[in-house]
């Protein structure tokens, strides 16, 4: 396996790039310290686990392997003209395998013909290959142990090319097989891809104009371009966005063995700092700035560890170390010291390029990148003397008032931790102990060492430091993250400062000052060989002396150890006394002569809001209105200028507002016991508030309690068991007449109202039973004072104890008098009604009984009466027709008989013959109005509406018909409309009209009048004739059946015509009545009901 | 022989029958007038039954009804004649003794044609019985089809 031919070699005058470019992910994560390096020790622990899988073989002997190595890829691989190979790469595996025992031999080749080596097995590892999805199924890859960041080249002339965009059908260079073509064929991207054999070609046809673009990783490019002299080249400052490569070793597919011994090895060389040294080496150059200093920040006044001196010259432990690092690792920087905050906000600014001393933390470890810790620093608290001892830890800091140095660490810890206080934050840590030592805030966090040095510088003596540490922190060096060179520079630095012992020195020269360190031998024995021979003869006096007084302090000791012991009891009887005073639930306080507070417990601080310390010396005045402290001035003068004792109720007004009332007693303090000397005065006081009120609100239920006995409209009587009367109403004393001095007792009221021995014991012994229980006692008639009766409704009651535990009644009554008299005369009314509603009852009984029977009878007669109407019918009908057919048979036959023989009839026979003729005309017009009277009796009335002129004249003219020739003259008012049955009025009407013109006969010119009247709830009328009239001594026979006041030879008739009238009329529920004299008329009257 | 207008007198007293047949006979309108005396034999000549068996079928002009009349009644007879679609025409007049206004009512109701009250005096008999003749026989138009056909 031989080397191949060298290639030119690279010009070793590496040129300093300022860039803020961070290339390598990778390192910086190895170089973050310290949280990354876990993850290294879990590689090596993961390793070393593996490897019991791994063959054993391969660890145990010296076995060569042999690697690939590409020409030209600075400087990661070189290959050198002598054929030797260097770069970061190539040294970084032979480390690797250096530490795992292993050796190894390099051949070299074009980066295509290396690949295919490894491919073939040819070689077993290759020390620079990019991690690419299209890799994976060619090679196995070891942990990437460093990434870098594509970057695109172009001719310093062209500007328009910002980003892969900006390529877009542009020609785009770049080495044949390397990552950066995979990349750009990953995806259609327009480009026109030209491929070189290596990245030196393509950049030599971009600067000749031959392409336009090359991508390349960062790194080389930057090596690259200063080894080349591109001139006309320049670096896009962005990176390509998906374009970082990890760069790992790669072996052949499934090269387990190797795999494990390799990743073993990088873990272990990156364990050890080996890494971080070669990156150094190799890249660190090629980053750091080479137009300007380096410039470190720091805090312009954190003595003794930067500061300025009284020159304006940074100095300090930390600017010293820096100073030496520099020399060290060659580097040229400045510094800037500044206020604290300012200097971070450089740093996140990239304003500065790193910040010397600063304490590591998980949330600056975001923005920033630290070397290992050079310095454990201790941060502490510190007060005011005389304010407690200072906090010794972070959650005592909860609540207080907080001064804190902008930007310190400490923030953060109190936000992690969740403190809440009050924080103010100064620039510097020298403001922080002066604002605790003004009285400015209470308490201030600083770091020991440097609060130590201005304490001592300004000459403070009221501070207290703590000597616990809040907060412990890793002081180390800081640069903006991703900055990896410089960290490895200062890191190494600081590396190679521990190991020539030149940290050692410098730590003494600043921090010894402090913590000053053992004097060397040589001094020591110099200092005792001087002193020696003096100190010898003092020395044996010293020690007779000190004999003595060993005994004596042996003796004291003994004494002050009992002493002690006395007081440790005494003490903790009193810290007892004390805890017993704080709970005593109410407030106890000591005066001094002088009224001032001595002491208080723990109620009596928190009614006044204060401490213990603060109530010391306090009067009266700090707590209380001037009201209030008048009246306890003279309260405590009583006491201290007296030496009496009291007792009184104060009031005064809360810090609320509120108004409270306290009991307090009060007794002198004597020096001792004879009593000759007050010194002071000693309280007790309790907070008598509710209980004042309570007390307000019973006299207040009391009084209106007693006011509504007193106005009550109604008796009320409060007495006590035995018989005391304790209230009356007023109502009482009127009603019964008595003056209240009168009824001092139960006794009294019994005698005055009853006088009755009897009651009087009766109510005493209603008075004790009533105290178990309520009673009803009822109407009692009493003796008025005025000498009336009155009724008195009483009940009592209970009403609970007096306080000498006689038992309380109260009784209550209503004046009944009037309203008993009232029931009374009520009661005899109601009495008197009922036995007349009785009576009526009777008397309604007895009616309807009556009218049982009545109706009973009626029923029977009106049967009877239905009977006889039938029979009445009956016969009516046979006289009817049975009657009436003989009477006919006779007119006819004698009609017949004077027909046939009238001319032979001699006068007597023909007078004989018409005899009989008439006699039958008679008899059936005797039969016709019998049977008109009968059914008159017997006929339904049938009411109809009646125009009695219009119904009186077709009478008339009926009438007239009968008279013939005679001269009638009817005299007919104007008549009302009346209800009647039609048929039985005609009949009225022509028996009326026609007696009067059959009576009238016998006058030349009869005149017939016809009149009406309504009186009293009647239609009266009248027909009235001129005619012979008659007796009136006869008039109660005019409306009888048959009843005649003329022979039938004077006037014709039946003698039914007026009887039956009056049947009509009657049945009509009117009257009939007749006036008349002899020769002088008469006048036939008859009434109808109006509206009957 | 019975006449083509002939008057149909219904009465079972023979007194009251000469009476009626002699004021009938002053306006010669006796011959045309048959008689029955009771209201059986006047169903029996309507329905040419038992001794009217032969009778020619003719139906009178009038029929002069009295009511009181033994075996069936004058009203029996009105009812059964008004009561039949082919007798219902035959003019009706009730000649009667009463006055009683139930048999007033009852004849009309029934379908009487006329109701006359035979006055008692003689004059006055011969007088009704002569109008009711000449109105019934002579005046008025009987109905039409009063011949009776075979029942």
């Amino acid at each position: 396996m031989s080397e191949s031919p060298a290639h030119p070699q690279s010009s070793n005058t590496p040129t300093r790039l300022k860039s803020a470019y961070s290339p390598t992910n990778f390192i910086a994560t190895t170089l973050t310290f310290p949280t990354r390096s876990i993850q290294w020790v879990l590689l090596l622990l993961l390793i070393l686990m593996g490897r019991h899988c791994a063959n054993s073989e391969v660890h145990s002997t010296g076995q060569t392997l042999l690697a690939g190595c590409e020409y030209d890829y600075p400087p990661f691989c070189i290959v050198h003209p002598d054929g030797r190979v260097d770069g970061f790469s190539v040294e970084l595996l032979r480390a690797a395998l250096k530490v795992m025992g292993r050796d190894l031999a390099f051949r070299t080749g074009s980066w295509n013909e290396v690949k295919g080596w490894l491919e073939s097995g040819e070689v077993a590892v290759l020390p620079l290959v990019g991690r690419t999805p299209e890799r994976e199924t060619l090679f196995d890859f070891t942990v990437p142990y460093l990434t870098m960041h594509g970057a695109i080249v172009v001719r310093k002339d062209v500007s328009d090319v910002r980003d892969l965009n900006d390529l877009w059908g542009r020609r785009v260079g770049v080495m044949k097989g390397d990552n950066a073509e995979e990349f750009l064929r990953r995806e259609e991207r327009g480009v026109n891809l030209l491929t070189f054999p290596t990245f030196s070609n393509a950049l030599q046809q971009l600067s000749a104009g031959r392409c336009d673009a090359v991508v390349i990783q960062r790194l080389v490019a930057l090596r690259l371009l200063a080894e080349k002299s591109f001139t006309n080249l320049r670096i896009l400052d962005r990176p390509i966005h998906g374009f970082s490569q990890s760069f790992c070793f790669a072996v052949r597919e499934g090269d387990r063995d190797t795999l494990a011994i390799l990743n073993e090895g990088l873990a272990l060389v990156v364990a050890d700092g080996t890494h971080r040294h070669l990156h150094t080496k190799w890249f660190a150059s090629l980053e750091l700035p080479s137009d300007r200093p380096i410039i470190i920040g720091g805090d312009y006044n954190y003595p003794p560890f930067e500061y300025l001196d009284a020159n304006g010259r940074p100095a300090g432990f930390t600017v010293e170390m820096t100073r030496a690092i520099a020399r060290a690792m060659n580097l040229n920087i400045q510094f800037q010291l500044t206020s604290w905050p300012k200097t971070v906000d450089a740093l996140r600014a990239g304003e500065i390029d790193a910040i010397q001393g600063m304490f590591y933390s998980a949330e600056r470890d975001q923005v920033f990148d630290f070397s290992p810790r050079y310095l454990v620093i201790h941060c502490v608290s510190v007060v005011r003397q005389g304010t407690g001892p200072p906090p010794a830890s972070l959650p005592a800091l909860a609540g207080r008032d907080l001064v804190i140095q902008g930007e310190d660490a400490v923030l953060e810890m109190l936000r992690e931790a969740g403190i809440q206080a009050q924080i103010t934050t100064v620039p510097t840590q020298e403001e922080v102990v002066r604002a605790v030592a003004d009285g400015r805030h209470d308490c201030g966090l600083v770091i020991r060492l440097g609060a130590l040095h201005a304490i001592k510088h300004y000459g403070w003596t009221n501070v207290v430091l703590g000597d616990q540490a809040i907060y412990s922190g890793d002081y180390c060096y800081a640069v903006p993250r991703g900055h990896a060179a410089l960290m490895a520079q200062l890191s190494e630095g600081l590396q190679a400062l521990k190991q020539t012992g030149e940290y050692r020195a410098i730590h003494e020269k600043w921090l010894g000052v402090y913590e000053p360190a053992p004097p060397t031998w040589r001094t020591a024995l110099k200092y005792i060989v001087w002193i020696a021979s003096p100190l010898l003869v003092i020395a044996l006096l010293a020690s007779i002396w000190s004999w003595n007084l060993r005994r004596l302090v042996a003796q004291r000791t003994t004494d002050l150890a009992s002493t002690n012991q006395e007081l440790q009891e005494t003490i903790k009887e009193l810290r007892r006394a004390k805890v017993a005073l704080d709970h005593v639930p109410a407030c106890i306080y000591i005066k001094d002569r002088n009224r001032r507070y001595v002491y208080a417990n723990r109620v009596t601080l928190q009614l006044f809001k204060c401490s213990a310390n603060e109530l010391k010396g306090s009067t009266d005045h700090r707590f209380f209105p001037p009201a209030t402290v008048d009246r306890l001035h003279e309260i405590d003068t009583r006491i201290l200028e007296h030496g009496q004792d009291t007792i009184e109720e104060i009031e005064s007004v809360a810090a609320d507002g509120s108004r409270r009332v306290y009991w307090e007693i009060k007794t002198p303090l004597y020096e001792d016991d004879s009593k000759s000397v007050i010194w002071g005065l000693c309280g007790i006081s309790t907070d008598i508030t509710a209980r004042k009120k309570a007390e307000e609100h019973l006299r207040l239920s009391e009084e209106r309690f007693r006011r509504a006995i007193q106005d009550s409209p109604f008796p009320i009587m409060l007495h006590a068991e035995g018989g005391e009367v304790l209230q009356l109403s007023h109502s009482w004393c009127e009603l019964a007449g008595f003056a209240p001095d009168q009824l001092r007792s139960l006794d009294d009221w019994t005698l005055h109202a009853f006088n009755d021995a009897a009651s009087i014991a009766e109510a005493r012994k209603a008075t004790l039973q009533d105290s178990g229980q309520g009673q009803y006692r009822g109407d009692l008639t009493l003796r008025a004072g005025n000498g009336t009766t009155r009724i008195w409704d009483f009940s009592s009651a209970p009403l609970g104890s007096l306080p000498d535990g006689r038992r309380l009644v109260i009784s209550m009554a209503v004046d009944v008098t009037e309203r008993r008299t009232a029931e009374a005369s009520l009661q005899a009314t109601r009495v008197s009604l009922l036995s007349l509603i009785e009576d009526q009852r009777e008397a309604q009984e007895q009616v309807r009984q009556l009218n049982l029977e009545l109706e009973h009878r009626v029923q029977q007669r009106t049967l009877q009466l239905e009977e006889a109407n039938r029979e009445l019918e009956a016969f009516s009908y046979s006289v009817s027709h049975d009657l009436r057919a003989p009477l006919r048979h006779i007119s006819g036959y004698v009609g017949l008989l004077r027909r046939a023989a009238e001319p032979v009839l001699n006068e007597t026979a023909r007078r004989h013959l018409q005899t009989i003729a008439d006699a039958a005309a008679e008899m059936g017009a005797l039969i016709d109005d019998l049977l008109a009277f009968s059914r008159v009796g017997r006929s339904e009335i049938r009411r109809v509406n009646l125009h009695l002129n219009d119904f009186v004249q077709q009478v008339v003219r009926v009438v007239e018909r009968d008279a013939g020739d005679r001269k009638l003259v009817w005299k007919i008012a104007p008549l009302p409309q009346i209800e009647a049955d039609p048929e039985l009025l005609r009949s009225v009407l022509i028996n009326l009209l026609s007696n009067a013109v059959k009576y009238t006969r016998t006058r030349n010119q009869a005149i017939i009048e016809i009149g009406w009247e309504a009186r009293d709830g009647e239609n009266i009328f009248f027909v009235r004739d001129n005619g012979v009239g008659f007796d009136m001594l006869y008039v109660s026979k005019l409306f009888g059946v048959f009843q005649r006041l003329h022979t039938t030879s004077e006037f014709e008739g039946t003698g039914i015509g007026l009887a039956n009238v009056r049947r009509i009329i009657s049945r009509h529920g009117g009257r009939t009545w007749a006036t008349g004299a002899v020769d002088q008329g008469a006048t036939f009257f008859f009434s109808l009901p109006i509206s009957a | 022989m019975p006449h083509l207008r002939h008057i149909l007198l219904v009465e079972d007293d023979p007194r009251d029958v000469e009476l009626t047949l002699t004021a009938l006979a002053e306006h010669r309108l006796a011959n045309s007038v048959i008689v029955v005396r009771d209201g059986a034999e006047a169903l029996d000549y309507f329905y040419c039954r038992n001794q009217f068996q032969a009778r020619q079928r003719i139906q009178p002009v009038v029929v002069l009804l009295d009511l009181k009349m033994p075996k069936v009644s004058g009203v029996e007879v009105l009812r059964t004649l008004k009561g039949d679609p082919r007798l219902k025409e035959i003019p009706v007049v009730i000649l009667t003794s009463s006055r009683e206004t139930p048999d007033l009512a009852e004849c009309y109701r029934l379908g009487a044609n006329a109701y006359v009250v035979k006055p008692v005096d003689f004059a006055g008999f011969i007088g009704a019985v002569k109008q009711v003749g000449m109105f019934w026989a002579i005046l008025n138009e009987p109905p039409t089809g009063a011949i009776l056909t075979d029942s």
